[in-house]
């Protein structure tokens, strides 16, 4: 349990590694996509991984990259044929970003650098840190941008089919100031990520330093 | 140990002149938007010194701002006041006030202090508040009023006199008419920020501060110039006269955004052939947001876009051996892309002028010509039949439109009105309507020749 | 931009001028210098006391006893003002060079260069350096006021020895009617030319391109030019009579009582100032402008003047970027860019700050009070 939190603060793909921003300033802007975004890539990560640790050994070398896009490919597409039947709005909410998971650097990276290379366990341990970091990265960027963007939070939207009702919280009472349009943007995005990873790189200094 | 004979010149000096330059400026607005509408009764005590609480609550936050950030970071603070007093001249005076402060202080935590404070900065740290507040927050700035103070809101029916310019030529009845006359450009008397109308107050300042030696001069003389020339060849080629670069010199802020802003002396170039190249480059980029893209005042954005390019312009400036090369190759990059600029203005009119207008069908019977066209207005084109026999319009009837203003102006028997004098002015609360019916029937009177000016 | 500057001459114009003789003389060796006298010999005016291969010999200013002669030699004035004498007859342009060398003669104008070796190749134009740029500076006008008829004499000695067709005096414009003590002996070869009241006008490149209108590449003598200062002139009027350099005219003044005196050649800068109050006040020898704090000197052909000014301090603000400094370089630097990019040298070298000739301008004109001729000097060292 210790080594996931480690590789959570040491290793997180968004603001240390700085891989996948492209989806992850896209899917921001609800707190609830954000987090069903992070939960597909835990489920994609950790099956990739455990399936790319199994079969390491049989795998030749020269293949080795358009093997494991195949392996990822697969349980992308699993996970969309799902959605699509099943959450079909969560489906329409992600749009691209769910089959550009594939092509997602830190689901591949990590499949090539660690799962390819380390055993079972540590491929486990890997996949559930990095995919943990990336959702409680992806969950606070779209927090800050929903709050000021558009002066909401969204837990329950599009996982109405299922649980039947909605939950959306409006924060602040009407005023001037906030909503913020430009946050909701692209450019508010890299300026929310900028200002969280320079935050984030601090607070990991100044514990270092302790 | 170096010299030990140094001049009078002092950065204290040089700040404080550039104050005094823009007193007068603080005190027109007072009177225009403060003054005459109390005057009027048409705003209260608060109004009448709103635009001087104003610029004392921009410099305030702003040197407030500083001083928190740097005794955080502890570098040392200077001259953290005259971002504010940017900020209060540039700014709708209907900017709600927390939207104001929002402004200052972002633009002096992004634009100064994320840089390295004083001198280390590379976009003026006012526009980069101006620009944030203007962009995310346009719609609330329109719906308190825009540009217009409390006494204008009643007497003046469009909102900036730039924002008429984009998708035609325009003529000196549509563009300088609705506001007076020339005159009134140049003394102030025109809707905008409480900065930017008073031409003469600027080009005052803009006297003194050259007796002074405490502006970089090349910067707005090749600035003013180059949009002089350009829009002078623009309105010639469309048969304008020279009211028409005056016009476009006088208003939507170019004198004070030249003068004050664009000569900030540490986001402006240091060699003097990179002053002469961003004053041209900077006239160009105003004229072609001006007329090509959606955004009715260029001068913001282009100062900002140069002030990225700073560092390009100071590299050419260096006088080394193969300074004339960069020159002769810069200068003729600048003039192609001027003669481009120009070409592009005049296509994008008539490709406008175009779509505006369109003739479907055009049958003769009997001595009788029957027209159907379309023209582009209010939210979607308009429909209507013209007959004409005998070079007279004896017939004008609206087939289709998508438009609730058209009935309105149907029952006020405008058509009527039109057909016998297409020249009638049009109906005030239903304008656009009414110009599209206008020019409707302007263009196929145009087209079957029988139109008189 | 052209600049002017405060002129403040007027304080050491009109007073007399003072002979000094000191009691003890002192001459530093440079390197490469083979000394020709030893320890206890005796010496008189006109003895060389060491020479260089390729450069003009040291020679003493007083009669008198050798008592150090280390690195620094010595010499106790005997006050007997007693000469060697030397041949000066049947002079023509070789032996004209070899008597430059051996005379002492530098540059007097504040540079030193070798005159002899300005005078090895064909001239067609000599150029006389009267302008006298720097502020507080009067010992070139005082100079021509005493002894203007004698140095237009010398001229046209010198422009026969050496087939010089042509003779410019350059004045500036508002130096005092300095022109006035040369017009009653001006000939067709000989003109007189006012420059503009700017500094630096005394600035050898600047000087031919306003009064002869060439500009060349890297020295004059390209062109078959010669400029040479007006004292220089003096003092090869004293050669060719006889008399090796022994002394020179140096302006004491400042936040003082000025006036000129007639210094000879070794005398300590302390004797000139040992009955002036510094308390509170900086020492500087040369002009304000390049001239450089005292650190117990000795008086050279090169010390032009020796100024006394009240202690300044200036706060360094930030710089604004403000393009002053750019503006008024003459040789068309820009310190600004150079004072930021001290650190890339790729970046330096594009800027070229070795042109610089170290003129102080744009230190003088920095609104933020920033030594901008310090960090050019350093980047020339990069």
């Amino acid at each position: 349990m210790k080594q996931i939190l480690k590789i959570v603060k040491s290793d997180n793909p968004i603001f240390v590694l700085m891989l996948g921003l492209c989806s992850s300033l896209a899917v921001t802007t609800k707190v609830e996509n954000a987090f069903l975004m992070g939960l597909c890539v835990i489920i994609v990560l950790l099956f990739s991984e455990i399936i790319a640790s199994i079969i390491k050994k049989l795998v030749p070398d020269n293949v080795k990259i358009p093997v494991y896009i195949v392996i990822i490919g697969t349980f992308v597409t699993i996970l969309e044929i799902i959605l699509d039947k099943y959450i079909h709005s969560l489906y329409e909410a992600l749009s691209i970003y769910l089959p550009l998971i594939v092509v997602n650097c830190i689901v591949l990276g990590r499949v090539l650098s660690v799962a390819s290379k380390s055993n079972l366990k540590t491929s486990i341990k890997d996949s559930l840190g990095i995919g943990l970091g990336y959702t409680i990265s992806l969950l606070a960027i779209s927090l800050v941008r929903e709050i000021i963007g558009s002066n909401s939070i969204t837990l329950i939207d599009s996982l109405s089919e299922i649980t039947g009702f909605k939950l959306v919280v409006n924060v602040f009472p009407k005023n001037n100031l906030i909503p913020m349009s430009f946050v909701s943007s692209p450019a508010g995005a890299f300026i929310i990520l900028g200002i969280l990873m320079a935050l984030f790189k601090k607070v990991g200094t100044k514990n270092e330093s302790n | 140990m170096g010299p030990f004979m140094r001049s009078d010149n002092k950065t204290d000096k040089m700040m404080h002149t550039l104050i005094i330059a823009l007193i007068p400026i603080v005190l027109f607005s007072e009177y225009k938007n403060g003054i005459i509408p109390y005057m009027e009764n048409k705003t209260d005590i608060i109004g009448l010194c709103y635009p001087l609480i104003v610029v004392i609550l921009g410099m305030l936050t702003t040197y407030l701002t500083e001083l928190i950030v740097t005794k955080i970071t502890k570098q040392k603070s200077y001259y953290s006041y005259i971002p504010g007093l940017f900020i209060a001249l540039v700014l709708p005076l209907n900017t709600p006030i927390e939207i104001f402060l929002l402004a200052c202080v972002l633009g002096i935590i992004v634009g100064k202090m994320l840089y390295g404070g004083f001198g280390n900065n590379i976009f003026n740290p006012a526009l980069i508040g101006c620009l944030f507040v203007l962009t995310a927050y346009s719609s609330i700035i329109t719906s308190n009023g825009g540009y217009l103070n409390s006494y204008e809101v009643d007497a003046i029916s469009h909102a900036t006199p730039l924002s008429n310019i984009s998708s035609t030529i325009g003529s000196y009845d549509t563009l300088v008419k609705p506001y007076g006359n020339l005159w009134n450009f140049f003394l102030g008397f025109i809707p905008g920020a409480p900065g930017e109308t008073c031409s003469l107050l600027c080009l005052i300042g803009l006297i003194y501060l050259v007796k002074k030696e405490v502006i970089k001069v090349k910067i707005p003389l090749t600035y003013i110039s180059t949009v002089f020339i350009l829009t002078l060849i623009i309105g010639l080629m469309n048969g304008l006269g020279i009211w028409y670069p005056c016009f476009q010199v006088l208003s939507g802020g170019l004198l004070f955004g030249s003068i004050f802003m664009a000569t900030d002396p540490v986001t402006s170039p240091v060699t003097g052939f990179g002053q002469i190249l961003y004053g041209l480059c900077l006239g160009i980029l105003t004229v072609t947001f001006r007329y090509l893209t959606p955004y009715p005042e260029g001068v913001l954005t282009s100062i900002l876009i140069m002030n990225m390019l700073v560092f390009i312009l100071d590299k050419i400036g260096v006088r080394n051996s193969n300074y004339n090369k960069k020159k002769i190759i810069s200068l003729l990059v600048i003039f192609i892309s001027m003669i481009g600029i120009i070409f592009a203005i005049n296509n994008s009119f008539k490709k406008n002028n175009d779509e505006n207008f369109n003739i479907i069908s055009k049958t003769t019977k009997n001595n009788v010509t029957t027209y159907i066209a379309t023209q582009k207005s209010f939210r979607g084109p308009i429909k209507a039949e013209i007959k004409i026999k005998k070079n007279k319009v004896i017939s004008y009837e609206v087939l289709e439109s998508s438009d609730e203003y058209i009935n309105k102006v149907i029952n006020m028997n405008y058509l009527d009105d039109l057909m016998v004098d297409p020249n009638v002015d049009t109906i005030s609360g239903a304008t656009r309507s009414s110009t599209a019916l206008k020019q409707l029937i302007i263009n196929v009177m145009k087209d079957s020749g029988i139109y008189e000016e | 931009m052209n600049l002017k500057l405060e002129p403040n001459k007027k304080r050491s114009l009109m007073t007399k001028v003072e002979e000094i003789h000191p009691n003890h003389v002192y001459f530093p060796i440079p390197e490469n210098y083979k000394v020709l006298v030893n320890l206890g010999d005796e010496v008189k005016k006109n003895t060389i006391l060491a020479t260089k291969e390729d450069g003009t010999s040291i020679v003493s200013s007083v009669a008198g006893k050798v008592t150090e002669c280390d690195k620094i030699i010595k010499i106790d004035n005997n006050h007997s003002e007693a000469k060697e004498l030397f041949d000066v007859t049947n002079i023509d342009k070789k032996k004209f060079i070899s008597l430059l060398k051996d005379s002492g003669i530098v540059g007097m104008g504040g540079a030193g260069f070798p005159t002899y070796k300005k005078y090895m190749n064909d001239i067609d134009t000599l150029i006389v350096n009267a302008v006298e740029c720097e502020p507080y500076l009067t010992a070139d006008y005082t100079i021509v006021k005493l002894h203007a008829e004698e140095i237009v004499e010398c001229l046209k000695q010198i422009m026969t020895i050496n087939n010089i067709s042509k003779c410019v005096i350059a004045v500036k414009e508002n130096n005092n009617d300095i022109d006035e003590f040369f017009t009653p002996y001006l000939t067709d070869k000989i003109t007189i030319k006012k420059v503009k009241n700017v500094y630096p006008a005394g600035w050898e490149r600047k000087l031919i391109k306003d009064v002869l209108n060439i500009t060349y590449d890297k020295i004059p003598s390209e062109k078959n030019i010669v400029v040479n200062n007006v004292s220089t002139i003096y003092a090869i009027k004293r050669l060719l009579e006889g008399k090796r350099l022994d002394a020179r005219m140096v302006t004491v003044t400042g936040d003082i009582d000025s006036s000129n005196y007639l210094v000879k050649i070794g005398t300590t800068v302390y004797h000139l100032i040992r009955n002036i109050d510094l308390e509170d006040k900086e020492v500087i020898i040369g002009g304000p402008m390049m001239g450089n704090l005292y650190k117990n000197d000795y008086v050279t052909p090169t010390t032009t003047c020796v100024l006394v000014l009240n202690k300044k301090r200036y706060k360094e603000l930030p710089c604004i970027r403000c393009g002053k400094c750019v503006a008024v370089c003459p040789v068309k630097l820009e310190p600004v860019l150079i004072k930021d990019n001290l650190d890339n040298p790729d970046k330096l070298k594009t800027l070229n700050p070795k042109k610089c000739m170290e003129c102080g301008l744009c230190s003088y004109i920095c609104p933020s009070k920033i030594n901008l001729r310090d960090k050019v000097i350093e980047a020339k060292r990069r």
